[in-house]
Order: C-alpha cells, then structure tokens, then sequence
C-alpha cells in the first residue's frame, strides 16, 4: 500500500512542480555541460594530448616524426586541441630543420572515449603547412620504414585517424632553385572497408591544377622498393584561383585552330581551356626519393587504354617533383608549336637539359584504341632516356590506314645541342584518310572541304638533325626520304584534259588568250614515286616520276625549308589520247612546269609547250 | 489551278489577303526590318580584313578597286558593280574604299538576300518561327557568310535571286500582275550583276505557262519586253565606261574596243576553253555536293532532302500551296545545268545561286509540311531557329579569324623593286597578287616607275624594252623567262637574285636579257 500512496501522493503533485523540477535539472545538465565544454578541455593534460598526437604522425610516418617539444598546446572549448606552430622534427635529429610547419593544428578529440578517461583524437587538420623536402629534410622518404607498420598484424591495427591538409605547399629542390607546389588540399584516410588507405584531394604544381585520388592497398609501402598496389587517378586542368594570367599564358595560341590530335593529346595533360584531363593508372606503385616506379600497369590516356609500366629515376632530385614538371614542360611545347604559323617557330628553343640526372623508362602497348578520329588496331610506345640520351621507338597498325613504325633517337650534348635521328617506315598507308586526318589541322572548313590525293604509299624515312632551335635542327636535317604511291589521284586538275586542250590547239600566255586555266577535276595515275634528300636547310626533290595512262611527269628541285621557297621545275607530257595507238617515245604534248613561291603558297606556272604532233600552236607566224 | 488544294495548311487567296491587311508575323515589315539590320550589322562587322578574301582574293581586290577608280573588270562586265563603285567613289565616305566596296556589293545585298528568306519561308510556312530560322540558317551557312563579307558578285545574285522568287510567289498567291512585271523588272535589272541568271528563264516560263491567261496580254507583254531593254540597258553604261578617258585600267578588253571586241568581252568568250569541261568528269558534281553538306556540317544536307521528300510527299497529296515549295526548289535546281556544265577550278564561288534556293526551299517545305501540326511546327522551327542563332555565333567567329592576305605587300615591292637589274622593271606577277598591287598603284603607293603586269600581259612591255629585265614575283621556277626567249630568240636571260627580308610570302627574283652574239634559228 505504501509505494501505491506514494505514488499517488506523487501523481497528485501540481503540474506546476514538475515542470519546475524537469526545469531544474535540465538547467543542472547545461550547467554541467556548459561547464564541461569550457572548463573540461582545461582539465585534460597537455601531456597526454601530445603523446596522442605524436603517436598519430608516428603512425603516418613510419615512426620517423613527431611535433618539436616546445610546441605550444591547447584544448579549447569542445575538446579541440589547438596546436600553434607546429613543428615535426626528426625522431632521430631534433636538431635538424623541420620537415614540416604549419599555422596550426586542429585535431578534435572524441568525446565517448573521454568519458572513460582516454584520450583520442578524430582527426588532424593541418592548417597553411609547409612541408621542407629540401636538402637534408628530403630523406624524409629513406627514413621511413615500413616494416615498422607491416609489422603489425593488419587487422590487430586501429585506423590513424584521417588527416586533412588544407592549403598547403611543398618545397622541394628544382632544376632552377626551389620548386614549389601550392593550393595543396589532402585528405588522408584509412577506407575502413578494404583496408586501403586513400589520399583524396587537389593542389597546383606551375600553371596547373591537379586533382588527385590515389587508393593503396598500404600507404606505408608505397615509400618502398617493393611498392604496393594501388590505382591513382590525376585530373589535370587550368588553375583557376584568381591567375587568371597565368591561364591566358600558359593555354596562349590554344584557339580552335589546334588539331583535334594537339587538342585531346593537350586535353590530357590539362591544357584544355575548359575541362580537366584525366590519366588513370593501375598497378604496383612505390616511390622512393630518387625512383618512381609503376609496374605491371593499365594506363589510360584520353580513352586510350594501354598495358605496360613507367620507372623514373632521378639522381639530383626528388623523380616525382621531376614527373610533376613535365606538364607544364610539355604544355610551353604545345604552345611553341601552335606559334608555328606565326614565324617564331624558328627560334623555339630545343632543350633537353631538364632530363639530365632523369632515367625514364616507359613501355606502353594496347589494342583497338580509339584515337581521334581512327581507331589504332595495335600500337606499342616505348621511352628510354639515361645518360643524356632519348630513344622514342613507336609502331602501329590501323586497319584501312596502313602500318607506321619510327624511331627516335635524341642526344644532347652542349656544342651541338640536341642531336637527332629518326627513321621509320610506312606501309600501306592510305594517303586519302591519312590527308583527311592532316586536314583536320587548321580551322575548320568554312566553305567545305579541299578534295585530297588518293592512293596507297610506301615508304621510308632517315633523318638527321641537331641544333639548340627547332631553326637550327631544320637548317641541319640531313637525310632522305622515299616513297612510293601506288593508283593514287591528284586532286584538283584533270592533268590530261588540260594537255589534251593543248593537243588540240589552244593558246595561253598572251594577251587574248589569258593564262592556262586547268581542267578542274582529278589526274589518276598507276605509280608515283618520289625521293626528297635533305641537305643544309633545303630539301631536294629529285627522281620525282609519276607515270599514268597516257601520259607521265617528271619534277627536280629545291625547297627551302626554313623559308619555305620553292624552285622546282618539271615536264608534264601528254603520250596518247584514248583512242590513239601509243607509238613508244612518241609525245603528243610536252608541257614544262615550274613551282615557285613557298611551300605555303606555290606558285605553279606553265612554261612553252611542244606540241609535237599537230604544227606548233606557237609559232610567231 | 495551282490553289485548288482539297486538303492541307494553304489558305486561299481571299484568305490570304485578310491575313496581309491585319499583318500576320509572318510577313510583318517590323520583324523583315529587324531581319535585314541584324545581318547588316553582323555582316558588317565580320567583313574580311583588307584587300582580297579567302576565296578568290585577285577577283575580290580588283572588285575593291572600283571603290576609288573606274576599271574594268572581267567579262561579262557586271556594269550594275561598275556603277556602284561609281557611285561609291562620288560619296567618297570617309572609310577605306576597300571596305566600302565590301559592304555594299556584298554585305548588304546578303543582308537583303537573308531578309527576302525570311520572308518567303514565312510565306510559304506561315510561321515566324520557320521565317527566322531560314534567315539565321541561310545568312549564317559557310559559304554565305563568307561571300557576304568579302568582295563577290554571288550574294548580290542570290538577293536578285530570291527577291524575284519573292516576287513571283506573291504572284501566284494573289495573280496580281503587279508582281508579276515587278519581279520581271528585278530580273532584268539582274543581268547587270551576273549573266548566269539567264539560268532562272525556265522557270519564268513555267510560271507564265501556268498563268498564260493573266499574263499574255499585249499590254503585259510590251511592258515586260520595255523592263528587259531596260535591264540590257544596263551594258550601255558598260559600253560608255570602255570610252571614258577616266577608266584607268582594263585586264581583258582593249581600250577603246570595237564592238565586236566588247560583245566577245559581254559573251565571256575569255573563259570559254571552261565552257561544257565540267561534264567531262565528276569533279563539279563532287564540289557542289560538298558545298551543300558543309553549308552547315550535319544538317544542311539532311535538311535537304527531307526539304525534298517533304515537298515530294506534300506534291503526291495535292497539299494546297504546293507551287511555293515548288517555285523556290524549282529556282535552284534552275542553276544547277550551269554549276555542273562550267568547269571552273573555283567553281565553288559559283554554288550561291544553287545552294541558297535548295537550303530555304527545303526548310519552308519541311515547316510547309508540318503545318497540319501546328505545335510539331512550332517545336522544330524553334530548334532550328536555335540551331541557326549558334551557328551565327560560331561562324562569326571563324570569319573573324580571317587573316588579311596582302599584308605587307607594299613594303615588299618598296623592298624588290629598287633591287631591279634595270630602271623601270617589267614586274610579272601571278593574277591574285597582281590584283591587289593595282589597288595600291591606282593610289600611287607603290614604287615608280615600274610596269606591274599579270604574267601572260607582259609581251607588249617585253617588246617595249631595250635592255629587258625586271622582276618576277612570286617565283615561277623560271618559267617567264622560257616564254620570253621563246618569243624572242634574240634575247638570253639570267636570273639575279634578290634580297628579301626573312619569312616573306613573297620570294622574288630579277632578270635581265641580252642579244645573243649568235641568235638562234628560230623553229
């Protein structure tokens, strides 16, 4: 009866009471609690906080790092430990510089833990830090050791709790002084679920911005030779934080003039105006301070998906602040190219110093590729540069196109500058599609499109070359060309008809009679062939014979290759007319034919024509 | 007969003429007035940078010469351009006359072309829309756009073209003669721009044909023969032209010529080896196919030939309003003959006539045809509409990438022709650069004394002079001098170099002939 009474008593209690009571003991519960956000933090040891945090950076470290002693610490309100100006120093050199600073470090602390007197922290935010691989500090990556953490049993290891870095920078040694990386935005976590560890995020090296998201199946072997496995994919497209200049240098002549080619191959590397390129990779990583190796690898490229591996060797400097630099290395290329048409491509330096001290070894082949408009059926590129010395072999196979195997080889040395031979072949090739892709080059057709020679070529190249410019290589390129077309067509001129008006009695080059209009249509031919030698700047066309039903022509000459002027000179002669019975070494029309101008705007003029079979049209009388 | 449809979109003519007094959008002078001062303003603006063009840049610069000196051009004469560089020349504006010239023989005539196919298409589709879209597509096709901008004879064609079909199709809504002698008179005036619009009599007589109980009346006929003389008239100006002491310069025709002379000249006998040589081979049939699909790359070659089966169909069911498609088709294909017959290496400059009539005449058969579905209509004659605005905007942008050609020209004669192994040179050139020289030399900016001449038009010079020699430019991998010691035995000639600033487009060389000791036989 008696707890029935109380609780009778209790329910007969005023409303009033028991709001008053809940009242009161939620005001007991903020003051707890208000006093335990303020004055909590200020209970935790200072100490203890710094162990954590010293075990977190250890964990990403490898064990080689830990925040400097004098490092001043605090918890503020709602259990966020504060540090101001970090330092991580090395475990085994307090002494030494750095590897790291930042504004401050922001690290919240789980609360449940609390509770039962532990401390750990959520997750490091790293605030502006400055991360030194210069000099000593860059042994940053040969000190740390793995096995340090592969030997713990995988599953027995907490997670480290992620780190963020927001806008930080990375200072390393470069070719000229210090490299910088900025605009660095990290994440690095641990993906619960596959045991991965992830590094997420952005950051800019030169005129570009890199966006990364790199998954390894351990990070901490990454920094091995023995490497782990993993998949990255790099996003590279403009910087876009307010250098707006360095935007409108860097992309400078990237208009829509730029071939379809330039435009996804500069799309790849970031070059593209408006959108980002991506490069993936999967495979077996490991980075060590002078080697970036990629093994057993998938790379794609622009759509393209190839197999094969990238090992970079650096011995002065960091080899991946050395693969960082190469976009922008190759986006001033792109631009110096695109300059071309302006008259400055002469003096466009050629340089290969930046690859001294750099070994670089890349194998990539793959199968049915899309590239452009055509579709590889098979291409292999192999890289090798050491000792100062490029080797650039490439072979494909496209069906409808033909074969094409070349080879590269660039050297440099301080006299002569870039020395360079290539040589290659061609086989099969289709010269409609093959014009058709070359006249994607420049802006689109307004009007439509230019009529091309057809045919099948055949041929052969061995070129050499060497200077400090892209002028000087020209002026230097020795060597010989062949080739051979085989029921091919000439687009633009009926050749035969216009002998034929000839043959027939007409008169040009006076007055009355106007120039010699030709015959708008094609000139089919069974066989051409053509040798061009390459001597002291000037490219000598010689052995030039096309030979077709009826009739043949023959040219010799020379073209300037720096200037482009052209002084070729030729006999088009007309043999028989359908119908007619072909006598051997009996010519109808012999019409010479010169090419002037430049190879950018020849000039073809006509010259005095025999007309062997008919009274001569020219006689003065 | 043509307006007795049993079903479809057409309106009849009663209906018709209630629709012009209340002013439907579609033919409403407000939104033509728009039309035309947007393609102005746009063309205007894109108009090629300087002397010559991208497509026939020696004919373009001697058409520019007019803007400030009486010439005379190629044959047939084109005196209603004649008589507008007259016209140009007595306003002296104060812009460049190169620009002048430009703008008036072909940016505003391209303007009105644009304008009259807004109005047709509106007609015939009785859609705004439909109207807008045919307008934004023509003006804005390649071929077109690039015309409009550089100094052609073709959109002044095309205006003549489609104002007469404009014309022509009031006619055969209303059978008001009115339109009838006015689209005659138009015609006839026609002939002054171009001779090939002799193309279009075909379809002049399958219109009077079909209306021969309106039109063949004595007081139509004699009114109609009068338009034509008046129109002929037109090469009396040339004729008087040829007499005129102040005509500085004529490329083709003796001054002052006989009459026989002058007729050959108006006949084109000049350009007569190209006559029939188109059909020896495919090549023209090729070019004007590839013009029609890249007009617009993608959609004006699938437009028309649904322009086409739309029609075809619409014709099958006995559709009301079938003869306007009909007309304006009919119009094209009236000057294709010619395009496939002429075997111009640059026929392409030619295909205006045919690709603007196909390209709006196919569009308003498709809006025609869809205009038993009044929302189908309106859907695809906003995305065409769509299409045309962007693709103004990117062809604004390729013609604004232009280059000038002759940049530099005058400086590049200042630096050959002092270098000149004789005083007073004999200067060959090719046609395109000889074109452009003459504008500078009718405004004395060019080095004196010197005789620039086109190749084949140097055999007086040559005979003139004692010693011979002067300058070739661009090279010709010696030629000229072949044709000189063929046509004068006597003389031996050698070549001199020149010296040219680096990256020249223009590569020069000198020459210089004497007696031989022992002339050769001649052959």
């Amino acid at each position: 009866m008696q707890p029935r009474m109380q609780l009778k008593r209790f329910m007969v209690w005023p409303r009033r009471r028991i709001v008053g009571i809940i009242g009161a003991v939620l005001a007991f519960a903020a003051a707890i609690g208000t006093g335990g956000y303020f004055v909590g933090p200020a209970l935790i040891p200072g100490k203890l906080v710094q162990t954590q945090l010293n075990e977190q950076i250890g964990r990403w470290t490898g064990g080689e790092y830990r925040l400097g002693d004098n490092t001043k610490i605090a918890v503020a309100p709602g259990f966020r430990v504060i540090v101001s100006d970090p330092a991580f120093v090395s475990v085994a050199d307090e002494t030494a510089r750095p590897i790291m600073t930042a504004d401050s470090i922001v690290a919240p602390l789980r609360i449940v833990p609390l509770l039962f007197g532990r401390i750990e922290i959520a997750n490091l935010v790293l605030l502006h830090p400055g991360i030194d691989l210069r000099g000593q500090a860059g042994d940053f990556v040969e000190n740390v050791n793995p096995q340090a953490q592969s030997a713990t049993p995988a599953g027995q290891r907490r997670p480290p709790s992620a780190v963020t870095l927001i806008n930080g920078t990375v200072r390393f040694d470069g070719a000229t002084g210090v490299d910088e990386i900025s605009g660095l935005d990290l994440r690095l976590a641990s993906d619960v679920s596959s045991d991965a560890d992830a590094i997420q995020g952005g950051l800019i090296v030169g005129g570009r911005h890199l966006k990364v998201d790199l998954l390894l199946d351990d990070l901490a072997a990454l920094v091995s030779d023995a490497g782990t496995r993993g998949s990255v994919n790099l996003r590279i497209g403009p910087r876009y934080d307010g250098e707006q200049d360095d935007v409108a240098t860097s992309d400078g002549g990237m208009s829509y003039e730029t071939t379809d080619i330039l435009q996804q191959l500069s799309g790849v590397i970031g070059q593209s105006r408006y959108r980002f390129g991506s490069m993936a990779a999967e495979g077996t990583f490991s980075i060590t301070l002078h080697s970036v190796d990629i093994s057993d690898a998938t790379f794609s490229l622009g759509g393209m998906e190839m197999n094969g591996h990238l090992r970079a060797e650096a011995d002065d400097r960091q080899a991946i602040s050395r693969l960082l630099g190469v976009p922008d290395l190759m986006s001033v290329a792109i631009v110096s190219a695109t300059e071309m048409g302006a008259g400055h491509w002469v003096d466009t330096p050629v340089d290969m110093t930046w690859l001294n001290g750099l070994d670089l070894d890349v194998e990539m082949f793959g199968e049915d590729m899309a590239f452009g408009n055509s579709v590889l059926d098979a291409a292999a590129m192999s890289l090798v540069v050491g000792d100062g010395t490029a080797t650039l072999d490439l072979a494909g196979t496209t069906e409808g196109l033909g074969d094409v195997a070349a080879e590269l080889v660039l050297d440099y040395a301080d006299s002569e500058g870039v020395v360079m031979a290539a040589s290659g072949r061609v086989d099969d090739v289709s010269v409609d599609k093959l014009t058709q892709i070359f006249a994607a080059i420049g802006p689109p057709p307004l009007i439509g499109t230019a009529q091309f020679p057809e045919g099948t070529m055949n041929g052969a190249f061995d070129l050499n070359a060497n200077g400090h410019t892209l002028g000087q290589l020209v002026d230097s390129l020795e060597g010989s060309a062949t080739t051979r077309l085989t029921d091919g067509s000439l687009a633009g001129t009926d050749l035969v008809a216009t002998l034929e008006t000839l043959f027939r009695g007409r008169e040009f080059m006076t007055e009355e009679d106007g120039p010699l209009i030709p015959a708008a249509g094609r000139t089919q031919f069974d066989q051409l062939d053509a040798r061009i030698d390459f001597a002291s700047g000037a490219a000598n066309v010689s052995g030039v014979h096309i030979a077709g039903e009826g009739f043949g022509i023959n040219m010799l000459g020379d073209v300037e290759l720096v200037e482009g002027r052209m002084n070729v000179g030729g006999h088009a002669v007309l043999l028989s007319l359908p119908g007619m019975e072909v006598v051997a070494g009996d010519t109808l029309v012999d019409l010479p034919f010169g090419v002037g101008g430049t190879v950018f705007a020849p000039v073809v003029a006509a010259g005095v024509p025999t007309v062997t079979a008919q009274v001569d049209a020219y006689a003065e009388d | 007969m043509f307006m007795r449809g049993r079903r479809g979109a057409g309106t009849n003519p009663t209906q018709m003429n209630v629709a012009s007094r209340t002013r439907a959008p579609w033919h409403s002078p407000l939104i033509a007035a728009c039309v035309l001062c947007f393609w102005i303003i746009y063309y205007g603006y894109c108009i090629f940078p300087g002397l010559g063009g991208m497509l026939n840049a020696g004919d373009s610069a001697k058409f520019q010469t007019l803007g400030h000196t009486s010439i005379l051009v190629h044959g047939p004469g084109y005196p209603l351009i004649l008589m507008l560089g007259s016209a140009v020349r007595t306003l002296s504006l104060p812009w460049e006359p190169w620009w002048v010239m430009t703008f008036l023989m072909a940016s505003v005539p391209g303007a009105v072309a644009n304008t009259m196919t807004f109005l047709i298409v509106g007609r015939l589709t009785r859609s705004v829309v439909f109207g807008l879209a045919a307008a934004m597509l023509l003006g804005s096709a390649g071929l077109m756009a690039v015309q409009s901008t550089e100094a052609e004879v073709y959109p002044l064609a095309l205006a003549f073209i489609l104002s007469t079909g404009f014309l022509l199709l009031r006619f055969i809504e209303t059978k008001q003669q009115g339109y009838f002698i006015t689209a005659c008179g138009v015609y006839a005036l026609s002939f002054g721009n171009h001779l090939m619009m002799i193309m279009m009599v075909p379809v002049f007589l399958w219109v009077t044909a079909a209306h021969f109980r309106i039109l063949l009346r004595p007081k139509t006929i004699v009114t109609v023969l009068l338009l034509i003389m008046a129109g002929a008239s037109q090469y009396l100006y040339l004729a008087w032209v040829t007499h005129m002491p102040t005509t500085a310069y004529s490329e083709y025709l003796p001054l002052p010529p006989t009459t026989s002379d002058l007729l050959s000249y108006i006949a084109g006998t000049y350009f007569s080896d190209l006559y029939g040589s188109g059909l020896a081979s495919t090549q023209t049939t090729e070019v004007l196919l590839n013009t029609l699909s890249f007009a617009h790359p993608r959609l004006s070659a699938p437009i028309i030939i649904a322009g086409i089966l739309a029609f075809a169909s619409g014709w099958w069911r006995r559709d009301a309003g079938w003869t306007g498609p009909a007309l304006i088709l009919g119009i094209g294909l009236a000057f294709m003959p010619f395009i496939l017959w002429y075997g111009a290496y640059d026929i392409r400059a030619f295909h205006l006539p045919v690709l603007g009539p196909l390209l709006i005449g196919s569009i308003g058969a498709v809006g025609w045809f869809l205009a038993r579905w009044p929302k189908a209509r309106l859907s695809v004659g906003m995305i065409l509409l769509a299409f045309g605005v962007l693709r103004a905007g990117e062809m604004a942008g390729y013609l604004s990438a232009r280059e000038p050609v002759f940049d530099g020209l005058v400086e590049t004669l200042e630096v050959i022709v002092p270098q000149s192994p004789v005083d007073n040179p004999v200067v060959s050139m090719t046609y395109d650069m000889r074109m452009a020289t003459l504008y500078h030399e009718l405004l004395n900016e060019v080095p004196q004394p010197a005789s620039y001449r086109v190749t084949w038009r140097t055999a007086d010079e040559i005979a003139k002079r004692d010693p011979v020699g002067g300058l070739v430019v661009p090279t010709d991998g010696g030629q000229f001098l072949q044709w000189i010691e063929y046509r004068h035995p006597n003389l031996f000639c050698r070549t001199r170099p020149v010296e040219q600033q680096t990256g020249t487009r223009w590569p020069a060389y000198g020459f210089l002939c004497e007696e031989r000791a022992f002339p050769l036989a001649p052959d």
